[in-house]
C-alpha cells in the first residue's frame, strides 16, 4: 500500500519561500493561514559546521499515528489509505482542539472577516475554507489527477505538490515511502535523514536530509524551532471549563447531599445543567461554525471532547427528567453523565499533545479537582442565602477538593517539562498568580471553612463567612483555570531527531 | 560557452572586451543583447546553474533599519538572479512577474521631492521600453487602460479621470529570463559564462581613473583575473555598492564614493495593505473583473490598479503610487455599518445588516465581495541615510558583509494618506463610494514591507556629486566602469522596477555597442 512522503533536503533549502508562495496561490489557502512555513534556523545554537545557514520548510508531516486525528470532535480530521492526513471541510466546525493537539504547528484556522485575497476566485474557495481548521494536503486533489493519468506522484510535476514544483533549490521530493524503488525511499537510504519530534512516536511522512554533525545532534534530539503561544482557545474555552465544570460538579455535591439526607433545595438539579448549557453555548463563540455544532458527536470514539458533548447531551436532559420524576436510577445516570462530564474536560485538556503545560496526567485531575471546588463553592454561595443547614457538609466537600486541587496544583508547578512546559508554568509560579491560586483558592478557604466547622457561629456571620469562603473558593479554582488555558499554553518547540546515516 | 569556475586553471588572467559581474535579470538581459557582436564578452555569475547554500550565504548581511528580508532571503544568488524567484501565479503552472514603466513624473524634477529628476525624460526611455516589453514578451505594447479594458466582461471604473485613474499593470512569465535567454547567451560564440566565479574585488589604476582588472575566486578556492575593456556591474542594488565599497585598495572610501554617495539613496517600494472602499453600489463588485483578477487579454496578463492623475500629484505635492483594491468579503456591515448601501440608510437596515453578518460571519452563507482593501505601493522619499554600508561580519572570502539600514520617512506615509483621501473624495463625489482611511499618523505602518526592490544605491545623475554614474551608466571619474540593475535609479516611482531596469539596460547595450565600435577607451 501506498504512503506519500516527503523528503525534504535541509542541506539544499535557501529560505527563499516560493514553495509558501507557490503553495497559497495554488491552494486557495486562507490569508493568515498558511499551509507552510519555512523556519530560519538558529545556526549558532547548531553548531554551524558548515558556511550555510539552515531553513526548516514545515507543512503536515501525515502523521500515522495523527495527534491531530484522535482529538477531532468531528471525525472531520480522517487519514486517506495512502497516509494523506485531510479535512472534511465541511464537518468541522473549527473547535481548535487539533491545533493544540498537533505539535508540528500545522493546523491554523481564519475567521470569516479576516480574510482576503487577491482575486475573488480565491477569496471564494479561501472564505469557504474560513472558520474551519485548514493545513497541507500533499495536493491530493493534483496527485489523485496525475495519477488518474498514469503519471507518477513525485516524478512527473503535473502529478506532484506545487511546492516540490516551484522549489528552487530542488530540496522537497515527494513519492511513496512504502515503495523501496521509490525517489523518496532511496534518498532516505542513501543520505543521512531524520525526523521532527520522532520522540512522541507520530510516524510522520516528512523525512529532513539534515548532516548529522551539528553539535548536540549525536544520537540526541536538539529544539530547531522554539515553543510559540496557543492562538486557537481564548477566553470562551475557559469559560465552558469553568462553567460546565461548576454545573456538572454543583449537580453532583447536591446528588451527594441528597443521599446523605442532608435536607437540600432542588434547585441544583436545574442549575447543573443550566450551568452545563451555558458553558457549552459560550464555546460557540469559539468554534469557527458553531452551527453545523452537532457533528461534534461523531467523534466519540477517539476525542474526548466528543465525548464531553455527549456526556453533556446526556446530562441535560437526563437532569431535568429526574428534576420531574424523581427516581433514583435516573439520578444514578445522570450523576454518572455529570460525572463522565467532567472527566471528559479533564481528558480534553490533558490530551492536548502539543501543549506540554496541559499534556500531564496531573492536569486531567487539577481540572477534575478544580470543577469540584468551584461546585463547593458555587454551592456553599447559595447555601447561605437559602439553605444554612447545608453549609457544614459543603464546607467539608469544600475543604477536601480544595486541598487535594491545591496538592495537585503545588506538584503540578514542582514538576518538570520541556521548555514549553517551563515557559507555561513559569507564568503560573509568578506570585500574582499564586495569589489567585493557593492565596484565594487555598489558603483563605481552608481559615473560613475550618472556621465554619470549627467554631459555632451564629447565623448571620455563619452566613457571611460561607459567602466569603465560597467565593474564594469559587474565584480561586476559576482563576486557576482560566490561567491554566490563557496563560499556561505554549505549543512545544519543534525538535530535531536523531539523524539516521 | 560556459564554463565553470571551479575548474579553470589557477591564477589565469582571461582576457575579454566587456565584461559583466552577475547574470541575474540585468546581466542576462545585457549579455544577450551583446549576441553575435564581433567583440567578445564574459559574464561572471558566482552561483551555479542550481541555488546551494554555501553561495547563496555570501548574501548573509544585517539590517539595522526598518524590519526587511533577511538579506540572504532578499534575492537569488545564482544563474538567472532573483529572476528565479518570480511567482505570481498566472495559471498553468506558470509563475511570473509584475511589469509597468514608470510614469513622465517619475523622471521629472519635482522641486517637493529633493534629489529627484533622471538625466532624461520618459520620452526619451520610450523605444527602449517597447524593447523591453518584447524582451518581457507582453506586447502589444500599449499601457493605455481603454485598450484592455472591455466594455462587457471587464469594464473601466467610471472614474473622474482628471482625479483618479485606471492604470494597467501587465504580467510577464519568468521562463524567458531563466530558461529562453540563458540557453540563448550560453550558445552565443562570442558570450562567455562562468559560473562559480565570485567578484571580490574591482582593480584601478592609481588614479581610480580606470579599472584594470576583476579579482575573482571560487568558494572552493580557485583564483583567477578579468581583464577587459569595459567592465559592468550587474550584481544587485545591495551588491553593487558593497563590492564598490570593498573595492579600496586605491580609493579608500570606496571605488567611485569620492562625493559619499555609493550604498545611499536605497529605495524600495512601501507595500502595505491599509484603508477600504465599500463600494456604494453593492452590485459594483460583479464590475470589478479588471481590477480583481489577472485577465488574460491577447495571452497577456493584466490587471487594473488605481492612481491619481499627475496633475493632481503635482499640485499635491506628493509622491507617486498606486492602490490594489483586494476582494474582501464581510465585514462591511460589521466595520462600516453608516456607510449606505444602494442609497438607503437606515439604523433599522444596519441592525438588519448587522445581524446578518454575525450570523454569516458563522453560517458562512457565502456572500459577493462587499468591500475592497486597499492594497497601497508607493513611490519612497530618495533619502540618503537610507543606505547599504559594510558591516562588521565578513563572509568566507574575508569581505565584510553588507548592512543594510532602510529608512521611510514620514512624507512618504503622508503622502500615502494625502492619496487615499484624495481618491475617496473623487470615489464619493462620483457616488461609487466611500473610501475610509485607517492611517492615524505619519509613522511607517507594522504591516509595511518591501517587494525585494533595491534601487537608487548607486544613483544616475548627470552632477558627479549628485550621483554615482551618469546619464549612460558609466561611474563618474572612472573611464570604463559601467552599471545596470534598479541600482542606477535616481527615483523609484511606484512600478516594480524590472520592465525599467531592462529598459535601461537595452539602452546600456547600445551604448558599449558605440564606445567600442569607437574604441575610446
Ligand atoms: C521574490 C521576488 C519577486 C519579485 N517580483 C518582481 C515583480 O513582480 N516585478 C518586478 O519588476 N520585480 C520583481 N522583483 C525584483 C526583481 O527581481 C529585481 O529587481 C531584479 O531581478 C534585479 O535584477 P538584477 O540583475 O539587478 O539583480 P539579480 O537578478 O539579483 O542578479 C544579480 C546577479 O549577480 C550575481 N552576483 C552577485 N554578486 C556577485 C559577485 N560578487 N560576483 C559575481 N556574481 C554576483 C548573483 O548571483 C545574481 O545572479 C522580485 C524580486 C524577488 C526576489
Ligand atoms: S502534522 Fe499535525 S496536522 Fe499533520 S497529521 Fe500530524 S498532527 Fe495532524
Ligand atoms: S522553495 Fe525550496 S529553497 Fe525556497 S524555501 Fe521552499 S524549500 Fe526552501
Amino acid at each position: 500500500m501506498t504512503r506519500w512522503g516527503m523528503v525534504i533536503d535541509l542541506e539544499k533549502c535557501v529560505g527563499c519561500d516560493t514553495c509558501s508562495a507557490a503553495c497559497s496561490q495554488m491552494n486557495h489557502v486562507p490569508a493568515g493561514a498558511g499551509w507552510r512555513q519555512v523556519i530560519p534556523l538558529d545556526m549558532p545554537k547548531l553548531g554551524n559546521p558548515q558556511n550555510g545557514r539552515l531553513f526548516l520548510p514545515t507543512n503536515c508531516m501525515h502523521c500515522s499515528d495523527a495527534p491531530c486525528q484522535t482529538v477531532c470532535p468531528t471525525t472531520a480530521t480522517f487519514r486517506h489509505a495512502d497516509g494523506i492526513v485531510d479535512i472534511h471541510d465541511e464537518l468541522c466546525i473549527g473547535c481548535g482542539y487539533c491545533v493544540v493537539a498537533c505539535p508540528y504547528l500545522a493546523r491554523t484556522i481564519t475567521r470569516f472577516d479576516e480574510v482576503y485575497a487577491f482575486t475573488p476566485e480565491l477569496l471564494t474557495t479561501a472564505s469557504d475554507r474560513s472558520g474551519i481548521c485548514t493545513k497541507c494536503n500533499f495536493c491530493l486533489p493534483r496527485v489523485e489527477a496525475g495519477l488518474a493519468q498514469g503519471l507518477t506522484p513525485g516524478v512527473d510535476a503535473a502529478a506532484s505538490p506545487n511546492c516540490v514544483n516551484f522549489c528552487i533549490a530542488d530540496a522537497i521530493h515527494f513519492g511513496d515511502l512504502h515503495d523501496p524503488a521509490s525517489n523518496i525511499s532511496r534518498m532516505i537510504q542513501e543520505k543521512p535523514t531524520m525526523r521532527l519530534q520522532e520522540e512522541l512516536g507520530t510516524d510522520p511522512a516528512i523525512q529532513y536530509v539534515m548532516r548529522p554533525d551539528y553539535t548536540g545532534m549525536n544520537g540526541t534530539a536538539v529544539e530547531l524551532v522554539p515553543p510559540r503561544k496557543q492562538k486557537v482557545w481564548h477566553k470562551p474555552a475557559a469559560f465552558n471549563f469553568i462553567l460546565g465544570g461548576t454545573g456538572a460538579a454543583v449537580y453532583l455535591l447536591g446528588l451527594w447531599l441528597d443521599w446523605l439526607g442532608v435536607p437540600v433545595t432542588e434547585w441544583y438539579k436545574l442549575l447543573g445543567p443550566v450551568l452545563v448549557g451555558l458553558g457549552l453555548l459560550g464555546l460557540t463563540l469559539e468554534a469557527g461554525r458553531p452551527f453545523r455544532s452537532i457533528h461534534i458527536l461523531r467523534g466519540w470514539r477517539h476525542s474526548w471532547m466528543s465525548r464531553e458533548a455527549w456526556a453533556a447531551v446526556l446530562f441535560m436532559p437526563l437532569a431535568f427528567a429526574e428534576w420531574i420524576w424523581p427516581h433514583a436510577a435516573l439520578a444514578l445516570l445522570a450523576g454518572l453523565a455529570a460525572l463522565a462530564f467532567l472527566i471528559s474536560q479533564g481528558f480534553i485538556v490533558y490530551r492536548s499533545r502539543a501543549v506540554t503545560a496541559w499534556n500531564k496526567p496531573v492536569v486531567l485531575w487539577i481540572m477534575v479537582a478544580a470543577s469540584f471546588v468551584s461546585g463547593a463553592g458555587f454551592f456553599l454561595l447559595a447555601a447561605a442565602l437559602f439553605n444554612q443547614t447545608v453549609i457544614p457538609y459543603l464546607a467539608v466537600a469544600g475543604l477536601v477538593s480544595v486541598l487535594v486541587q491545591g496538592g495537585l496544583w503545588l506538584v503540578y508547578l514542582r514538576g518538570s517539562g520541556d521548555k514549553a512546559f517551563g515557559l507555561g508554568t513559569a507564568v503560573l509560579r509568578k506570585r500574582r498568580s499564586l495569589l489567585v491560586t493557593v492565596g484565594l483558592g487555598v489558603v483563605v478557604p481552608l481559615i473560613l471553612l475550618t472556621g465554619i466547622l470549627l467554631v459555632d457561629l451564629p447565623p448571620l456571620l455563619l452566613g457571611v463567612t460561607a459567602v466569603f469562603g465560597g467565593g474564594a473558593v469559587l474565584l480561586g479554582s476559576a482563576g486557576l483555570k482560566a490561567q491554566l488555558i490563557l496563560q499556561a499554553g505554549y505549543l512545544r518547540g519543534i525538535q530535531a531527531g536523531p539523524v539516521q546515516t | 560557452m560556459i564554463l565553470d569556475a571551479r575548474s579553470l586553471p589557477a591564477k589565469e588572467i582571461i582576457e575579454t572586451d566587456i565584461c559583466i559581474v552577475g547574470a541575474g535579470t540585468a546581466g542576462i538581459t545585457l549579455a544577450r543583447e551583446l549576441i553575435g557582436q564581433d567583440f567578445k564578452v564574459c559574464l561572471l555569475e558566482s552561483g551555479g546553474r542550481e541555488t546551494d547554500q554555501a553561495t547563496q550565504a555570501l548574501y548573509q548581511g544585517k539590517n539595522i533599519g526598518l524590519p526587511y528580508y533577511e538579506l540572504d532571503t532578499a534575492r537569488a544568488r545564482y544563474y538567472g538572479g532573483s529572476s528565479n524567484r518570480w511567482h505570481v501565479d498566472l495559471g498553468d503552472d506558470r509563475f511570473g512577474l509584475r511589469l509597468r514603466p514608470f510614469d513622465e513624473i517619475d523622471f521629472e524634477y519635482r522641486d517637493w521631492v529633493p534629489h529627484s529628476g533622471w538625466p532624461f525624460a520618459k520620452a526619451h526611455l520610450d523605444p527602449y521600453y517597447d524593447r523591453a516589453q518584447e524582451i518581457c514578451q507582453i506586447t502589444p505594447l500599449t499601457f493605455d487602460a481603454e485598450a484592455w479594458a472591455d466594455p462587457e466582461t471587464r469594464p473601466l471604473l467610471p472614474l473622474p479621470q482628471d482625479i483618479v485613474q485606471t492604470i494597467i499593470y501587465k504580467f510577464g512569465w519568468r521562463g524567458p529570463f531563466i530558461h529562453q535567454y540563458t540557453r540563448e547567451t550560453e550558445q552565443a560564440d562570442n558570450i562567455t559564462t562562468i559560473l562559480y566565479a565570485n567578484v571580490l574585488e574591482i582593480e584601478t589604476d592609481d588614479l581610480a581613473q580606470n579599472v584594470t582588472g576583476l579579482k575573482v575566486a571560487t568558494i572552493e578556492g580557485n583564483r583567477f583575473q578579468i581583464a577587459a575593456k569595459l567592465y559592468v556591474l550587474a550584481n544587485g542594488g545591495i551588491e553593487i555598492p558593497r563590492l564598490m565599497l570593498l573595492s579600496n585598495k586605491v580609493q579608500m572610501v570606496g571605488l567611485g564614493n569620492q562625493h559619499d554617495l555609493v550604498g545611499r539613496f536605497f529605495m524600495e517600494h512601501s507595500h502595505f495593505w491599509s484603508g477600504t472602499f465599500v463600494p456604494a453600489d453593492a452590485t459594483l463588485p460583479r464590475r470589478m473583473a479588471l481590477y480583481n483578477r489577472i485577465n488574460r487579454v491577447n495571452k497577456v496578463p493584466v490587471m487594473g490598479k488605481l492612481a491619481l492623475n499627475q496633475e493632481v500629484i503635482r499640485r499635491e505635492k506628493l509622491l507617486n503610487q498606486n492602490v490594489q483594491l483586494m476582494p474582501k468579503v464581510v465585514s462591511r456591515a460589521i466595520e462600516f455599518p453608516d456607510v449606505p448601501v444602494n442609497g438607503v440608510q437606515s439604523s433599522l437596515v444596519n441592525i438588519y445588516r448587522k445581524g446578518r453578518r454575525v450570523l454569516e460571519n458563522k453560517v458562512m452563507v457565502r456572500s459577493g465581495v462587499d468591500v475592497y482593501v486597499f492594497a497601497n505601493m508607493s513611490e519612497q522619499l530618495p533619502n540618503p541615510d537610507s543606505r547599504v554600508v559594510l558591516g562588521g561580519e565578513k563572509d568566507i572570502f574575508d569581505q565584510n558583509c553588507s548592512q543594510l539600514d532602510w529608512q521611510v520617512t514620514e512624507l512618504d506615509i503622508w503622502s500615502v494618506r494625502r492619496t487615499q483621501e484624495i481618491i475617496g473624495e473623487a470615489l464619493a463625489q462620483a457616488g461609487l463610494g466611500q473610501v475610509i482611511v485607517k492611517l492615524k499618523n505619519n509613522k511607517p505602518p507594522r504591516n509595511l514591507h518591501g517587494g525585494y526592490h533595491h534601487m537608487g544605491t548607486t544613483r544616475m545623475h548627470t552632477n558627479p556629486k549628485e550621483g554615482v554614474v551618469d546619464a549612460n551608466g558609466r561611474v563618474h571619474s572612472i573611464a570604463n566602469l559601467y552599471i545596470a540593475g534598479p541600482s542606477v535609479f535616481p527615483t523609484g516611482g511606484y512600478a516594480n522596477p524590472v520592465l525599467t531596469l531592462v529598459a535601461l539596460t537595452v539602452r546600456l547595450a547600445d551604448h558599449l555597442k558605440i564606445v567600442l565600435a569607437q574604441g575610446v577607451v
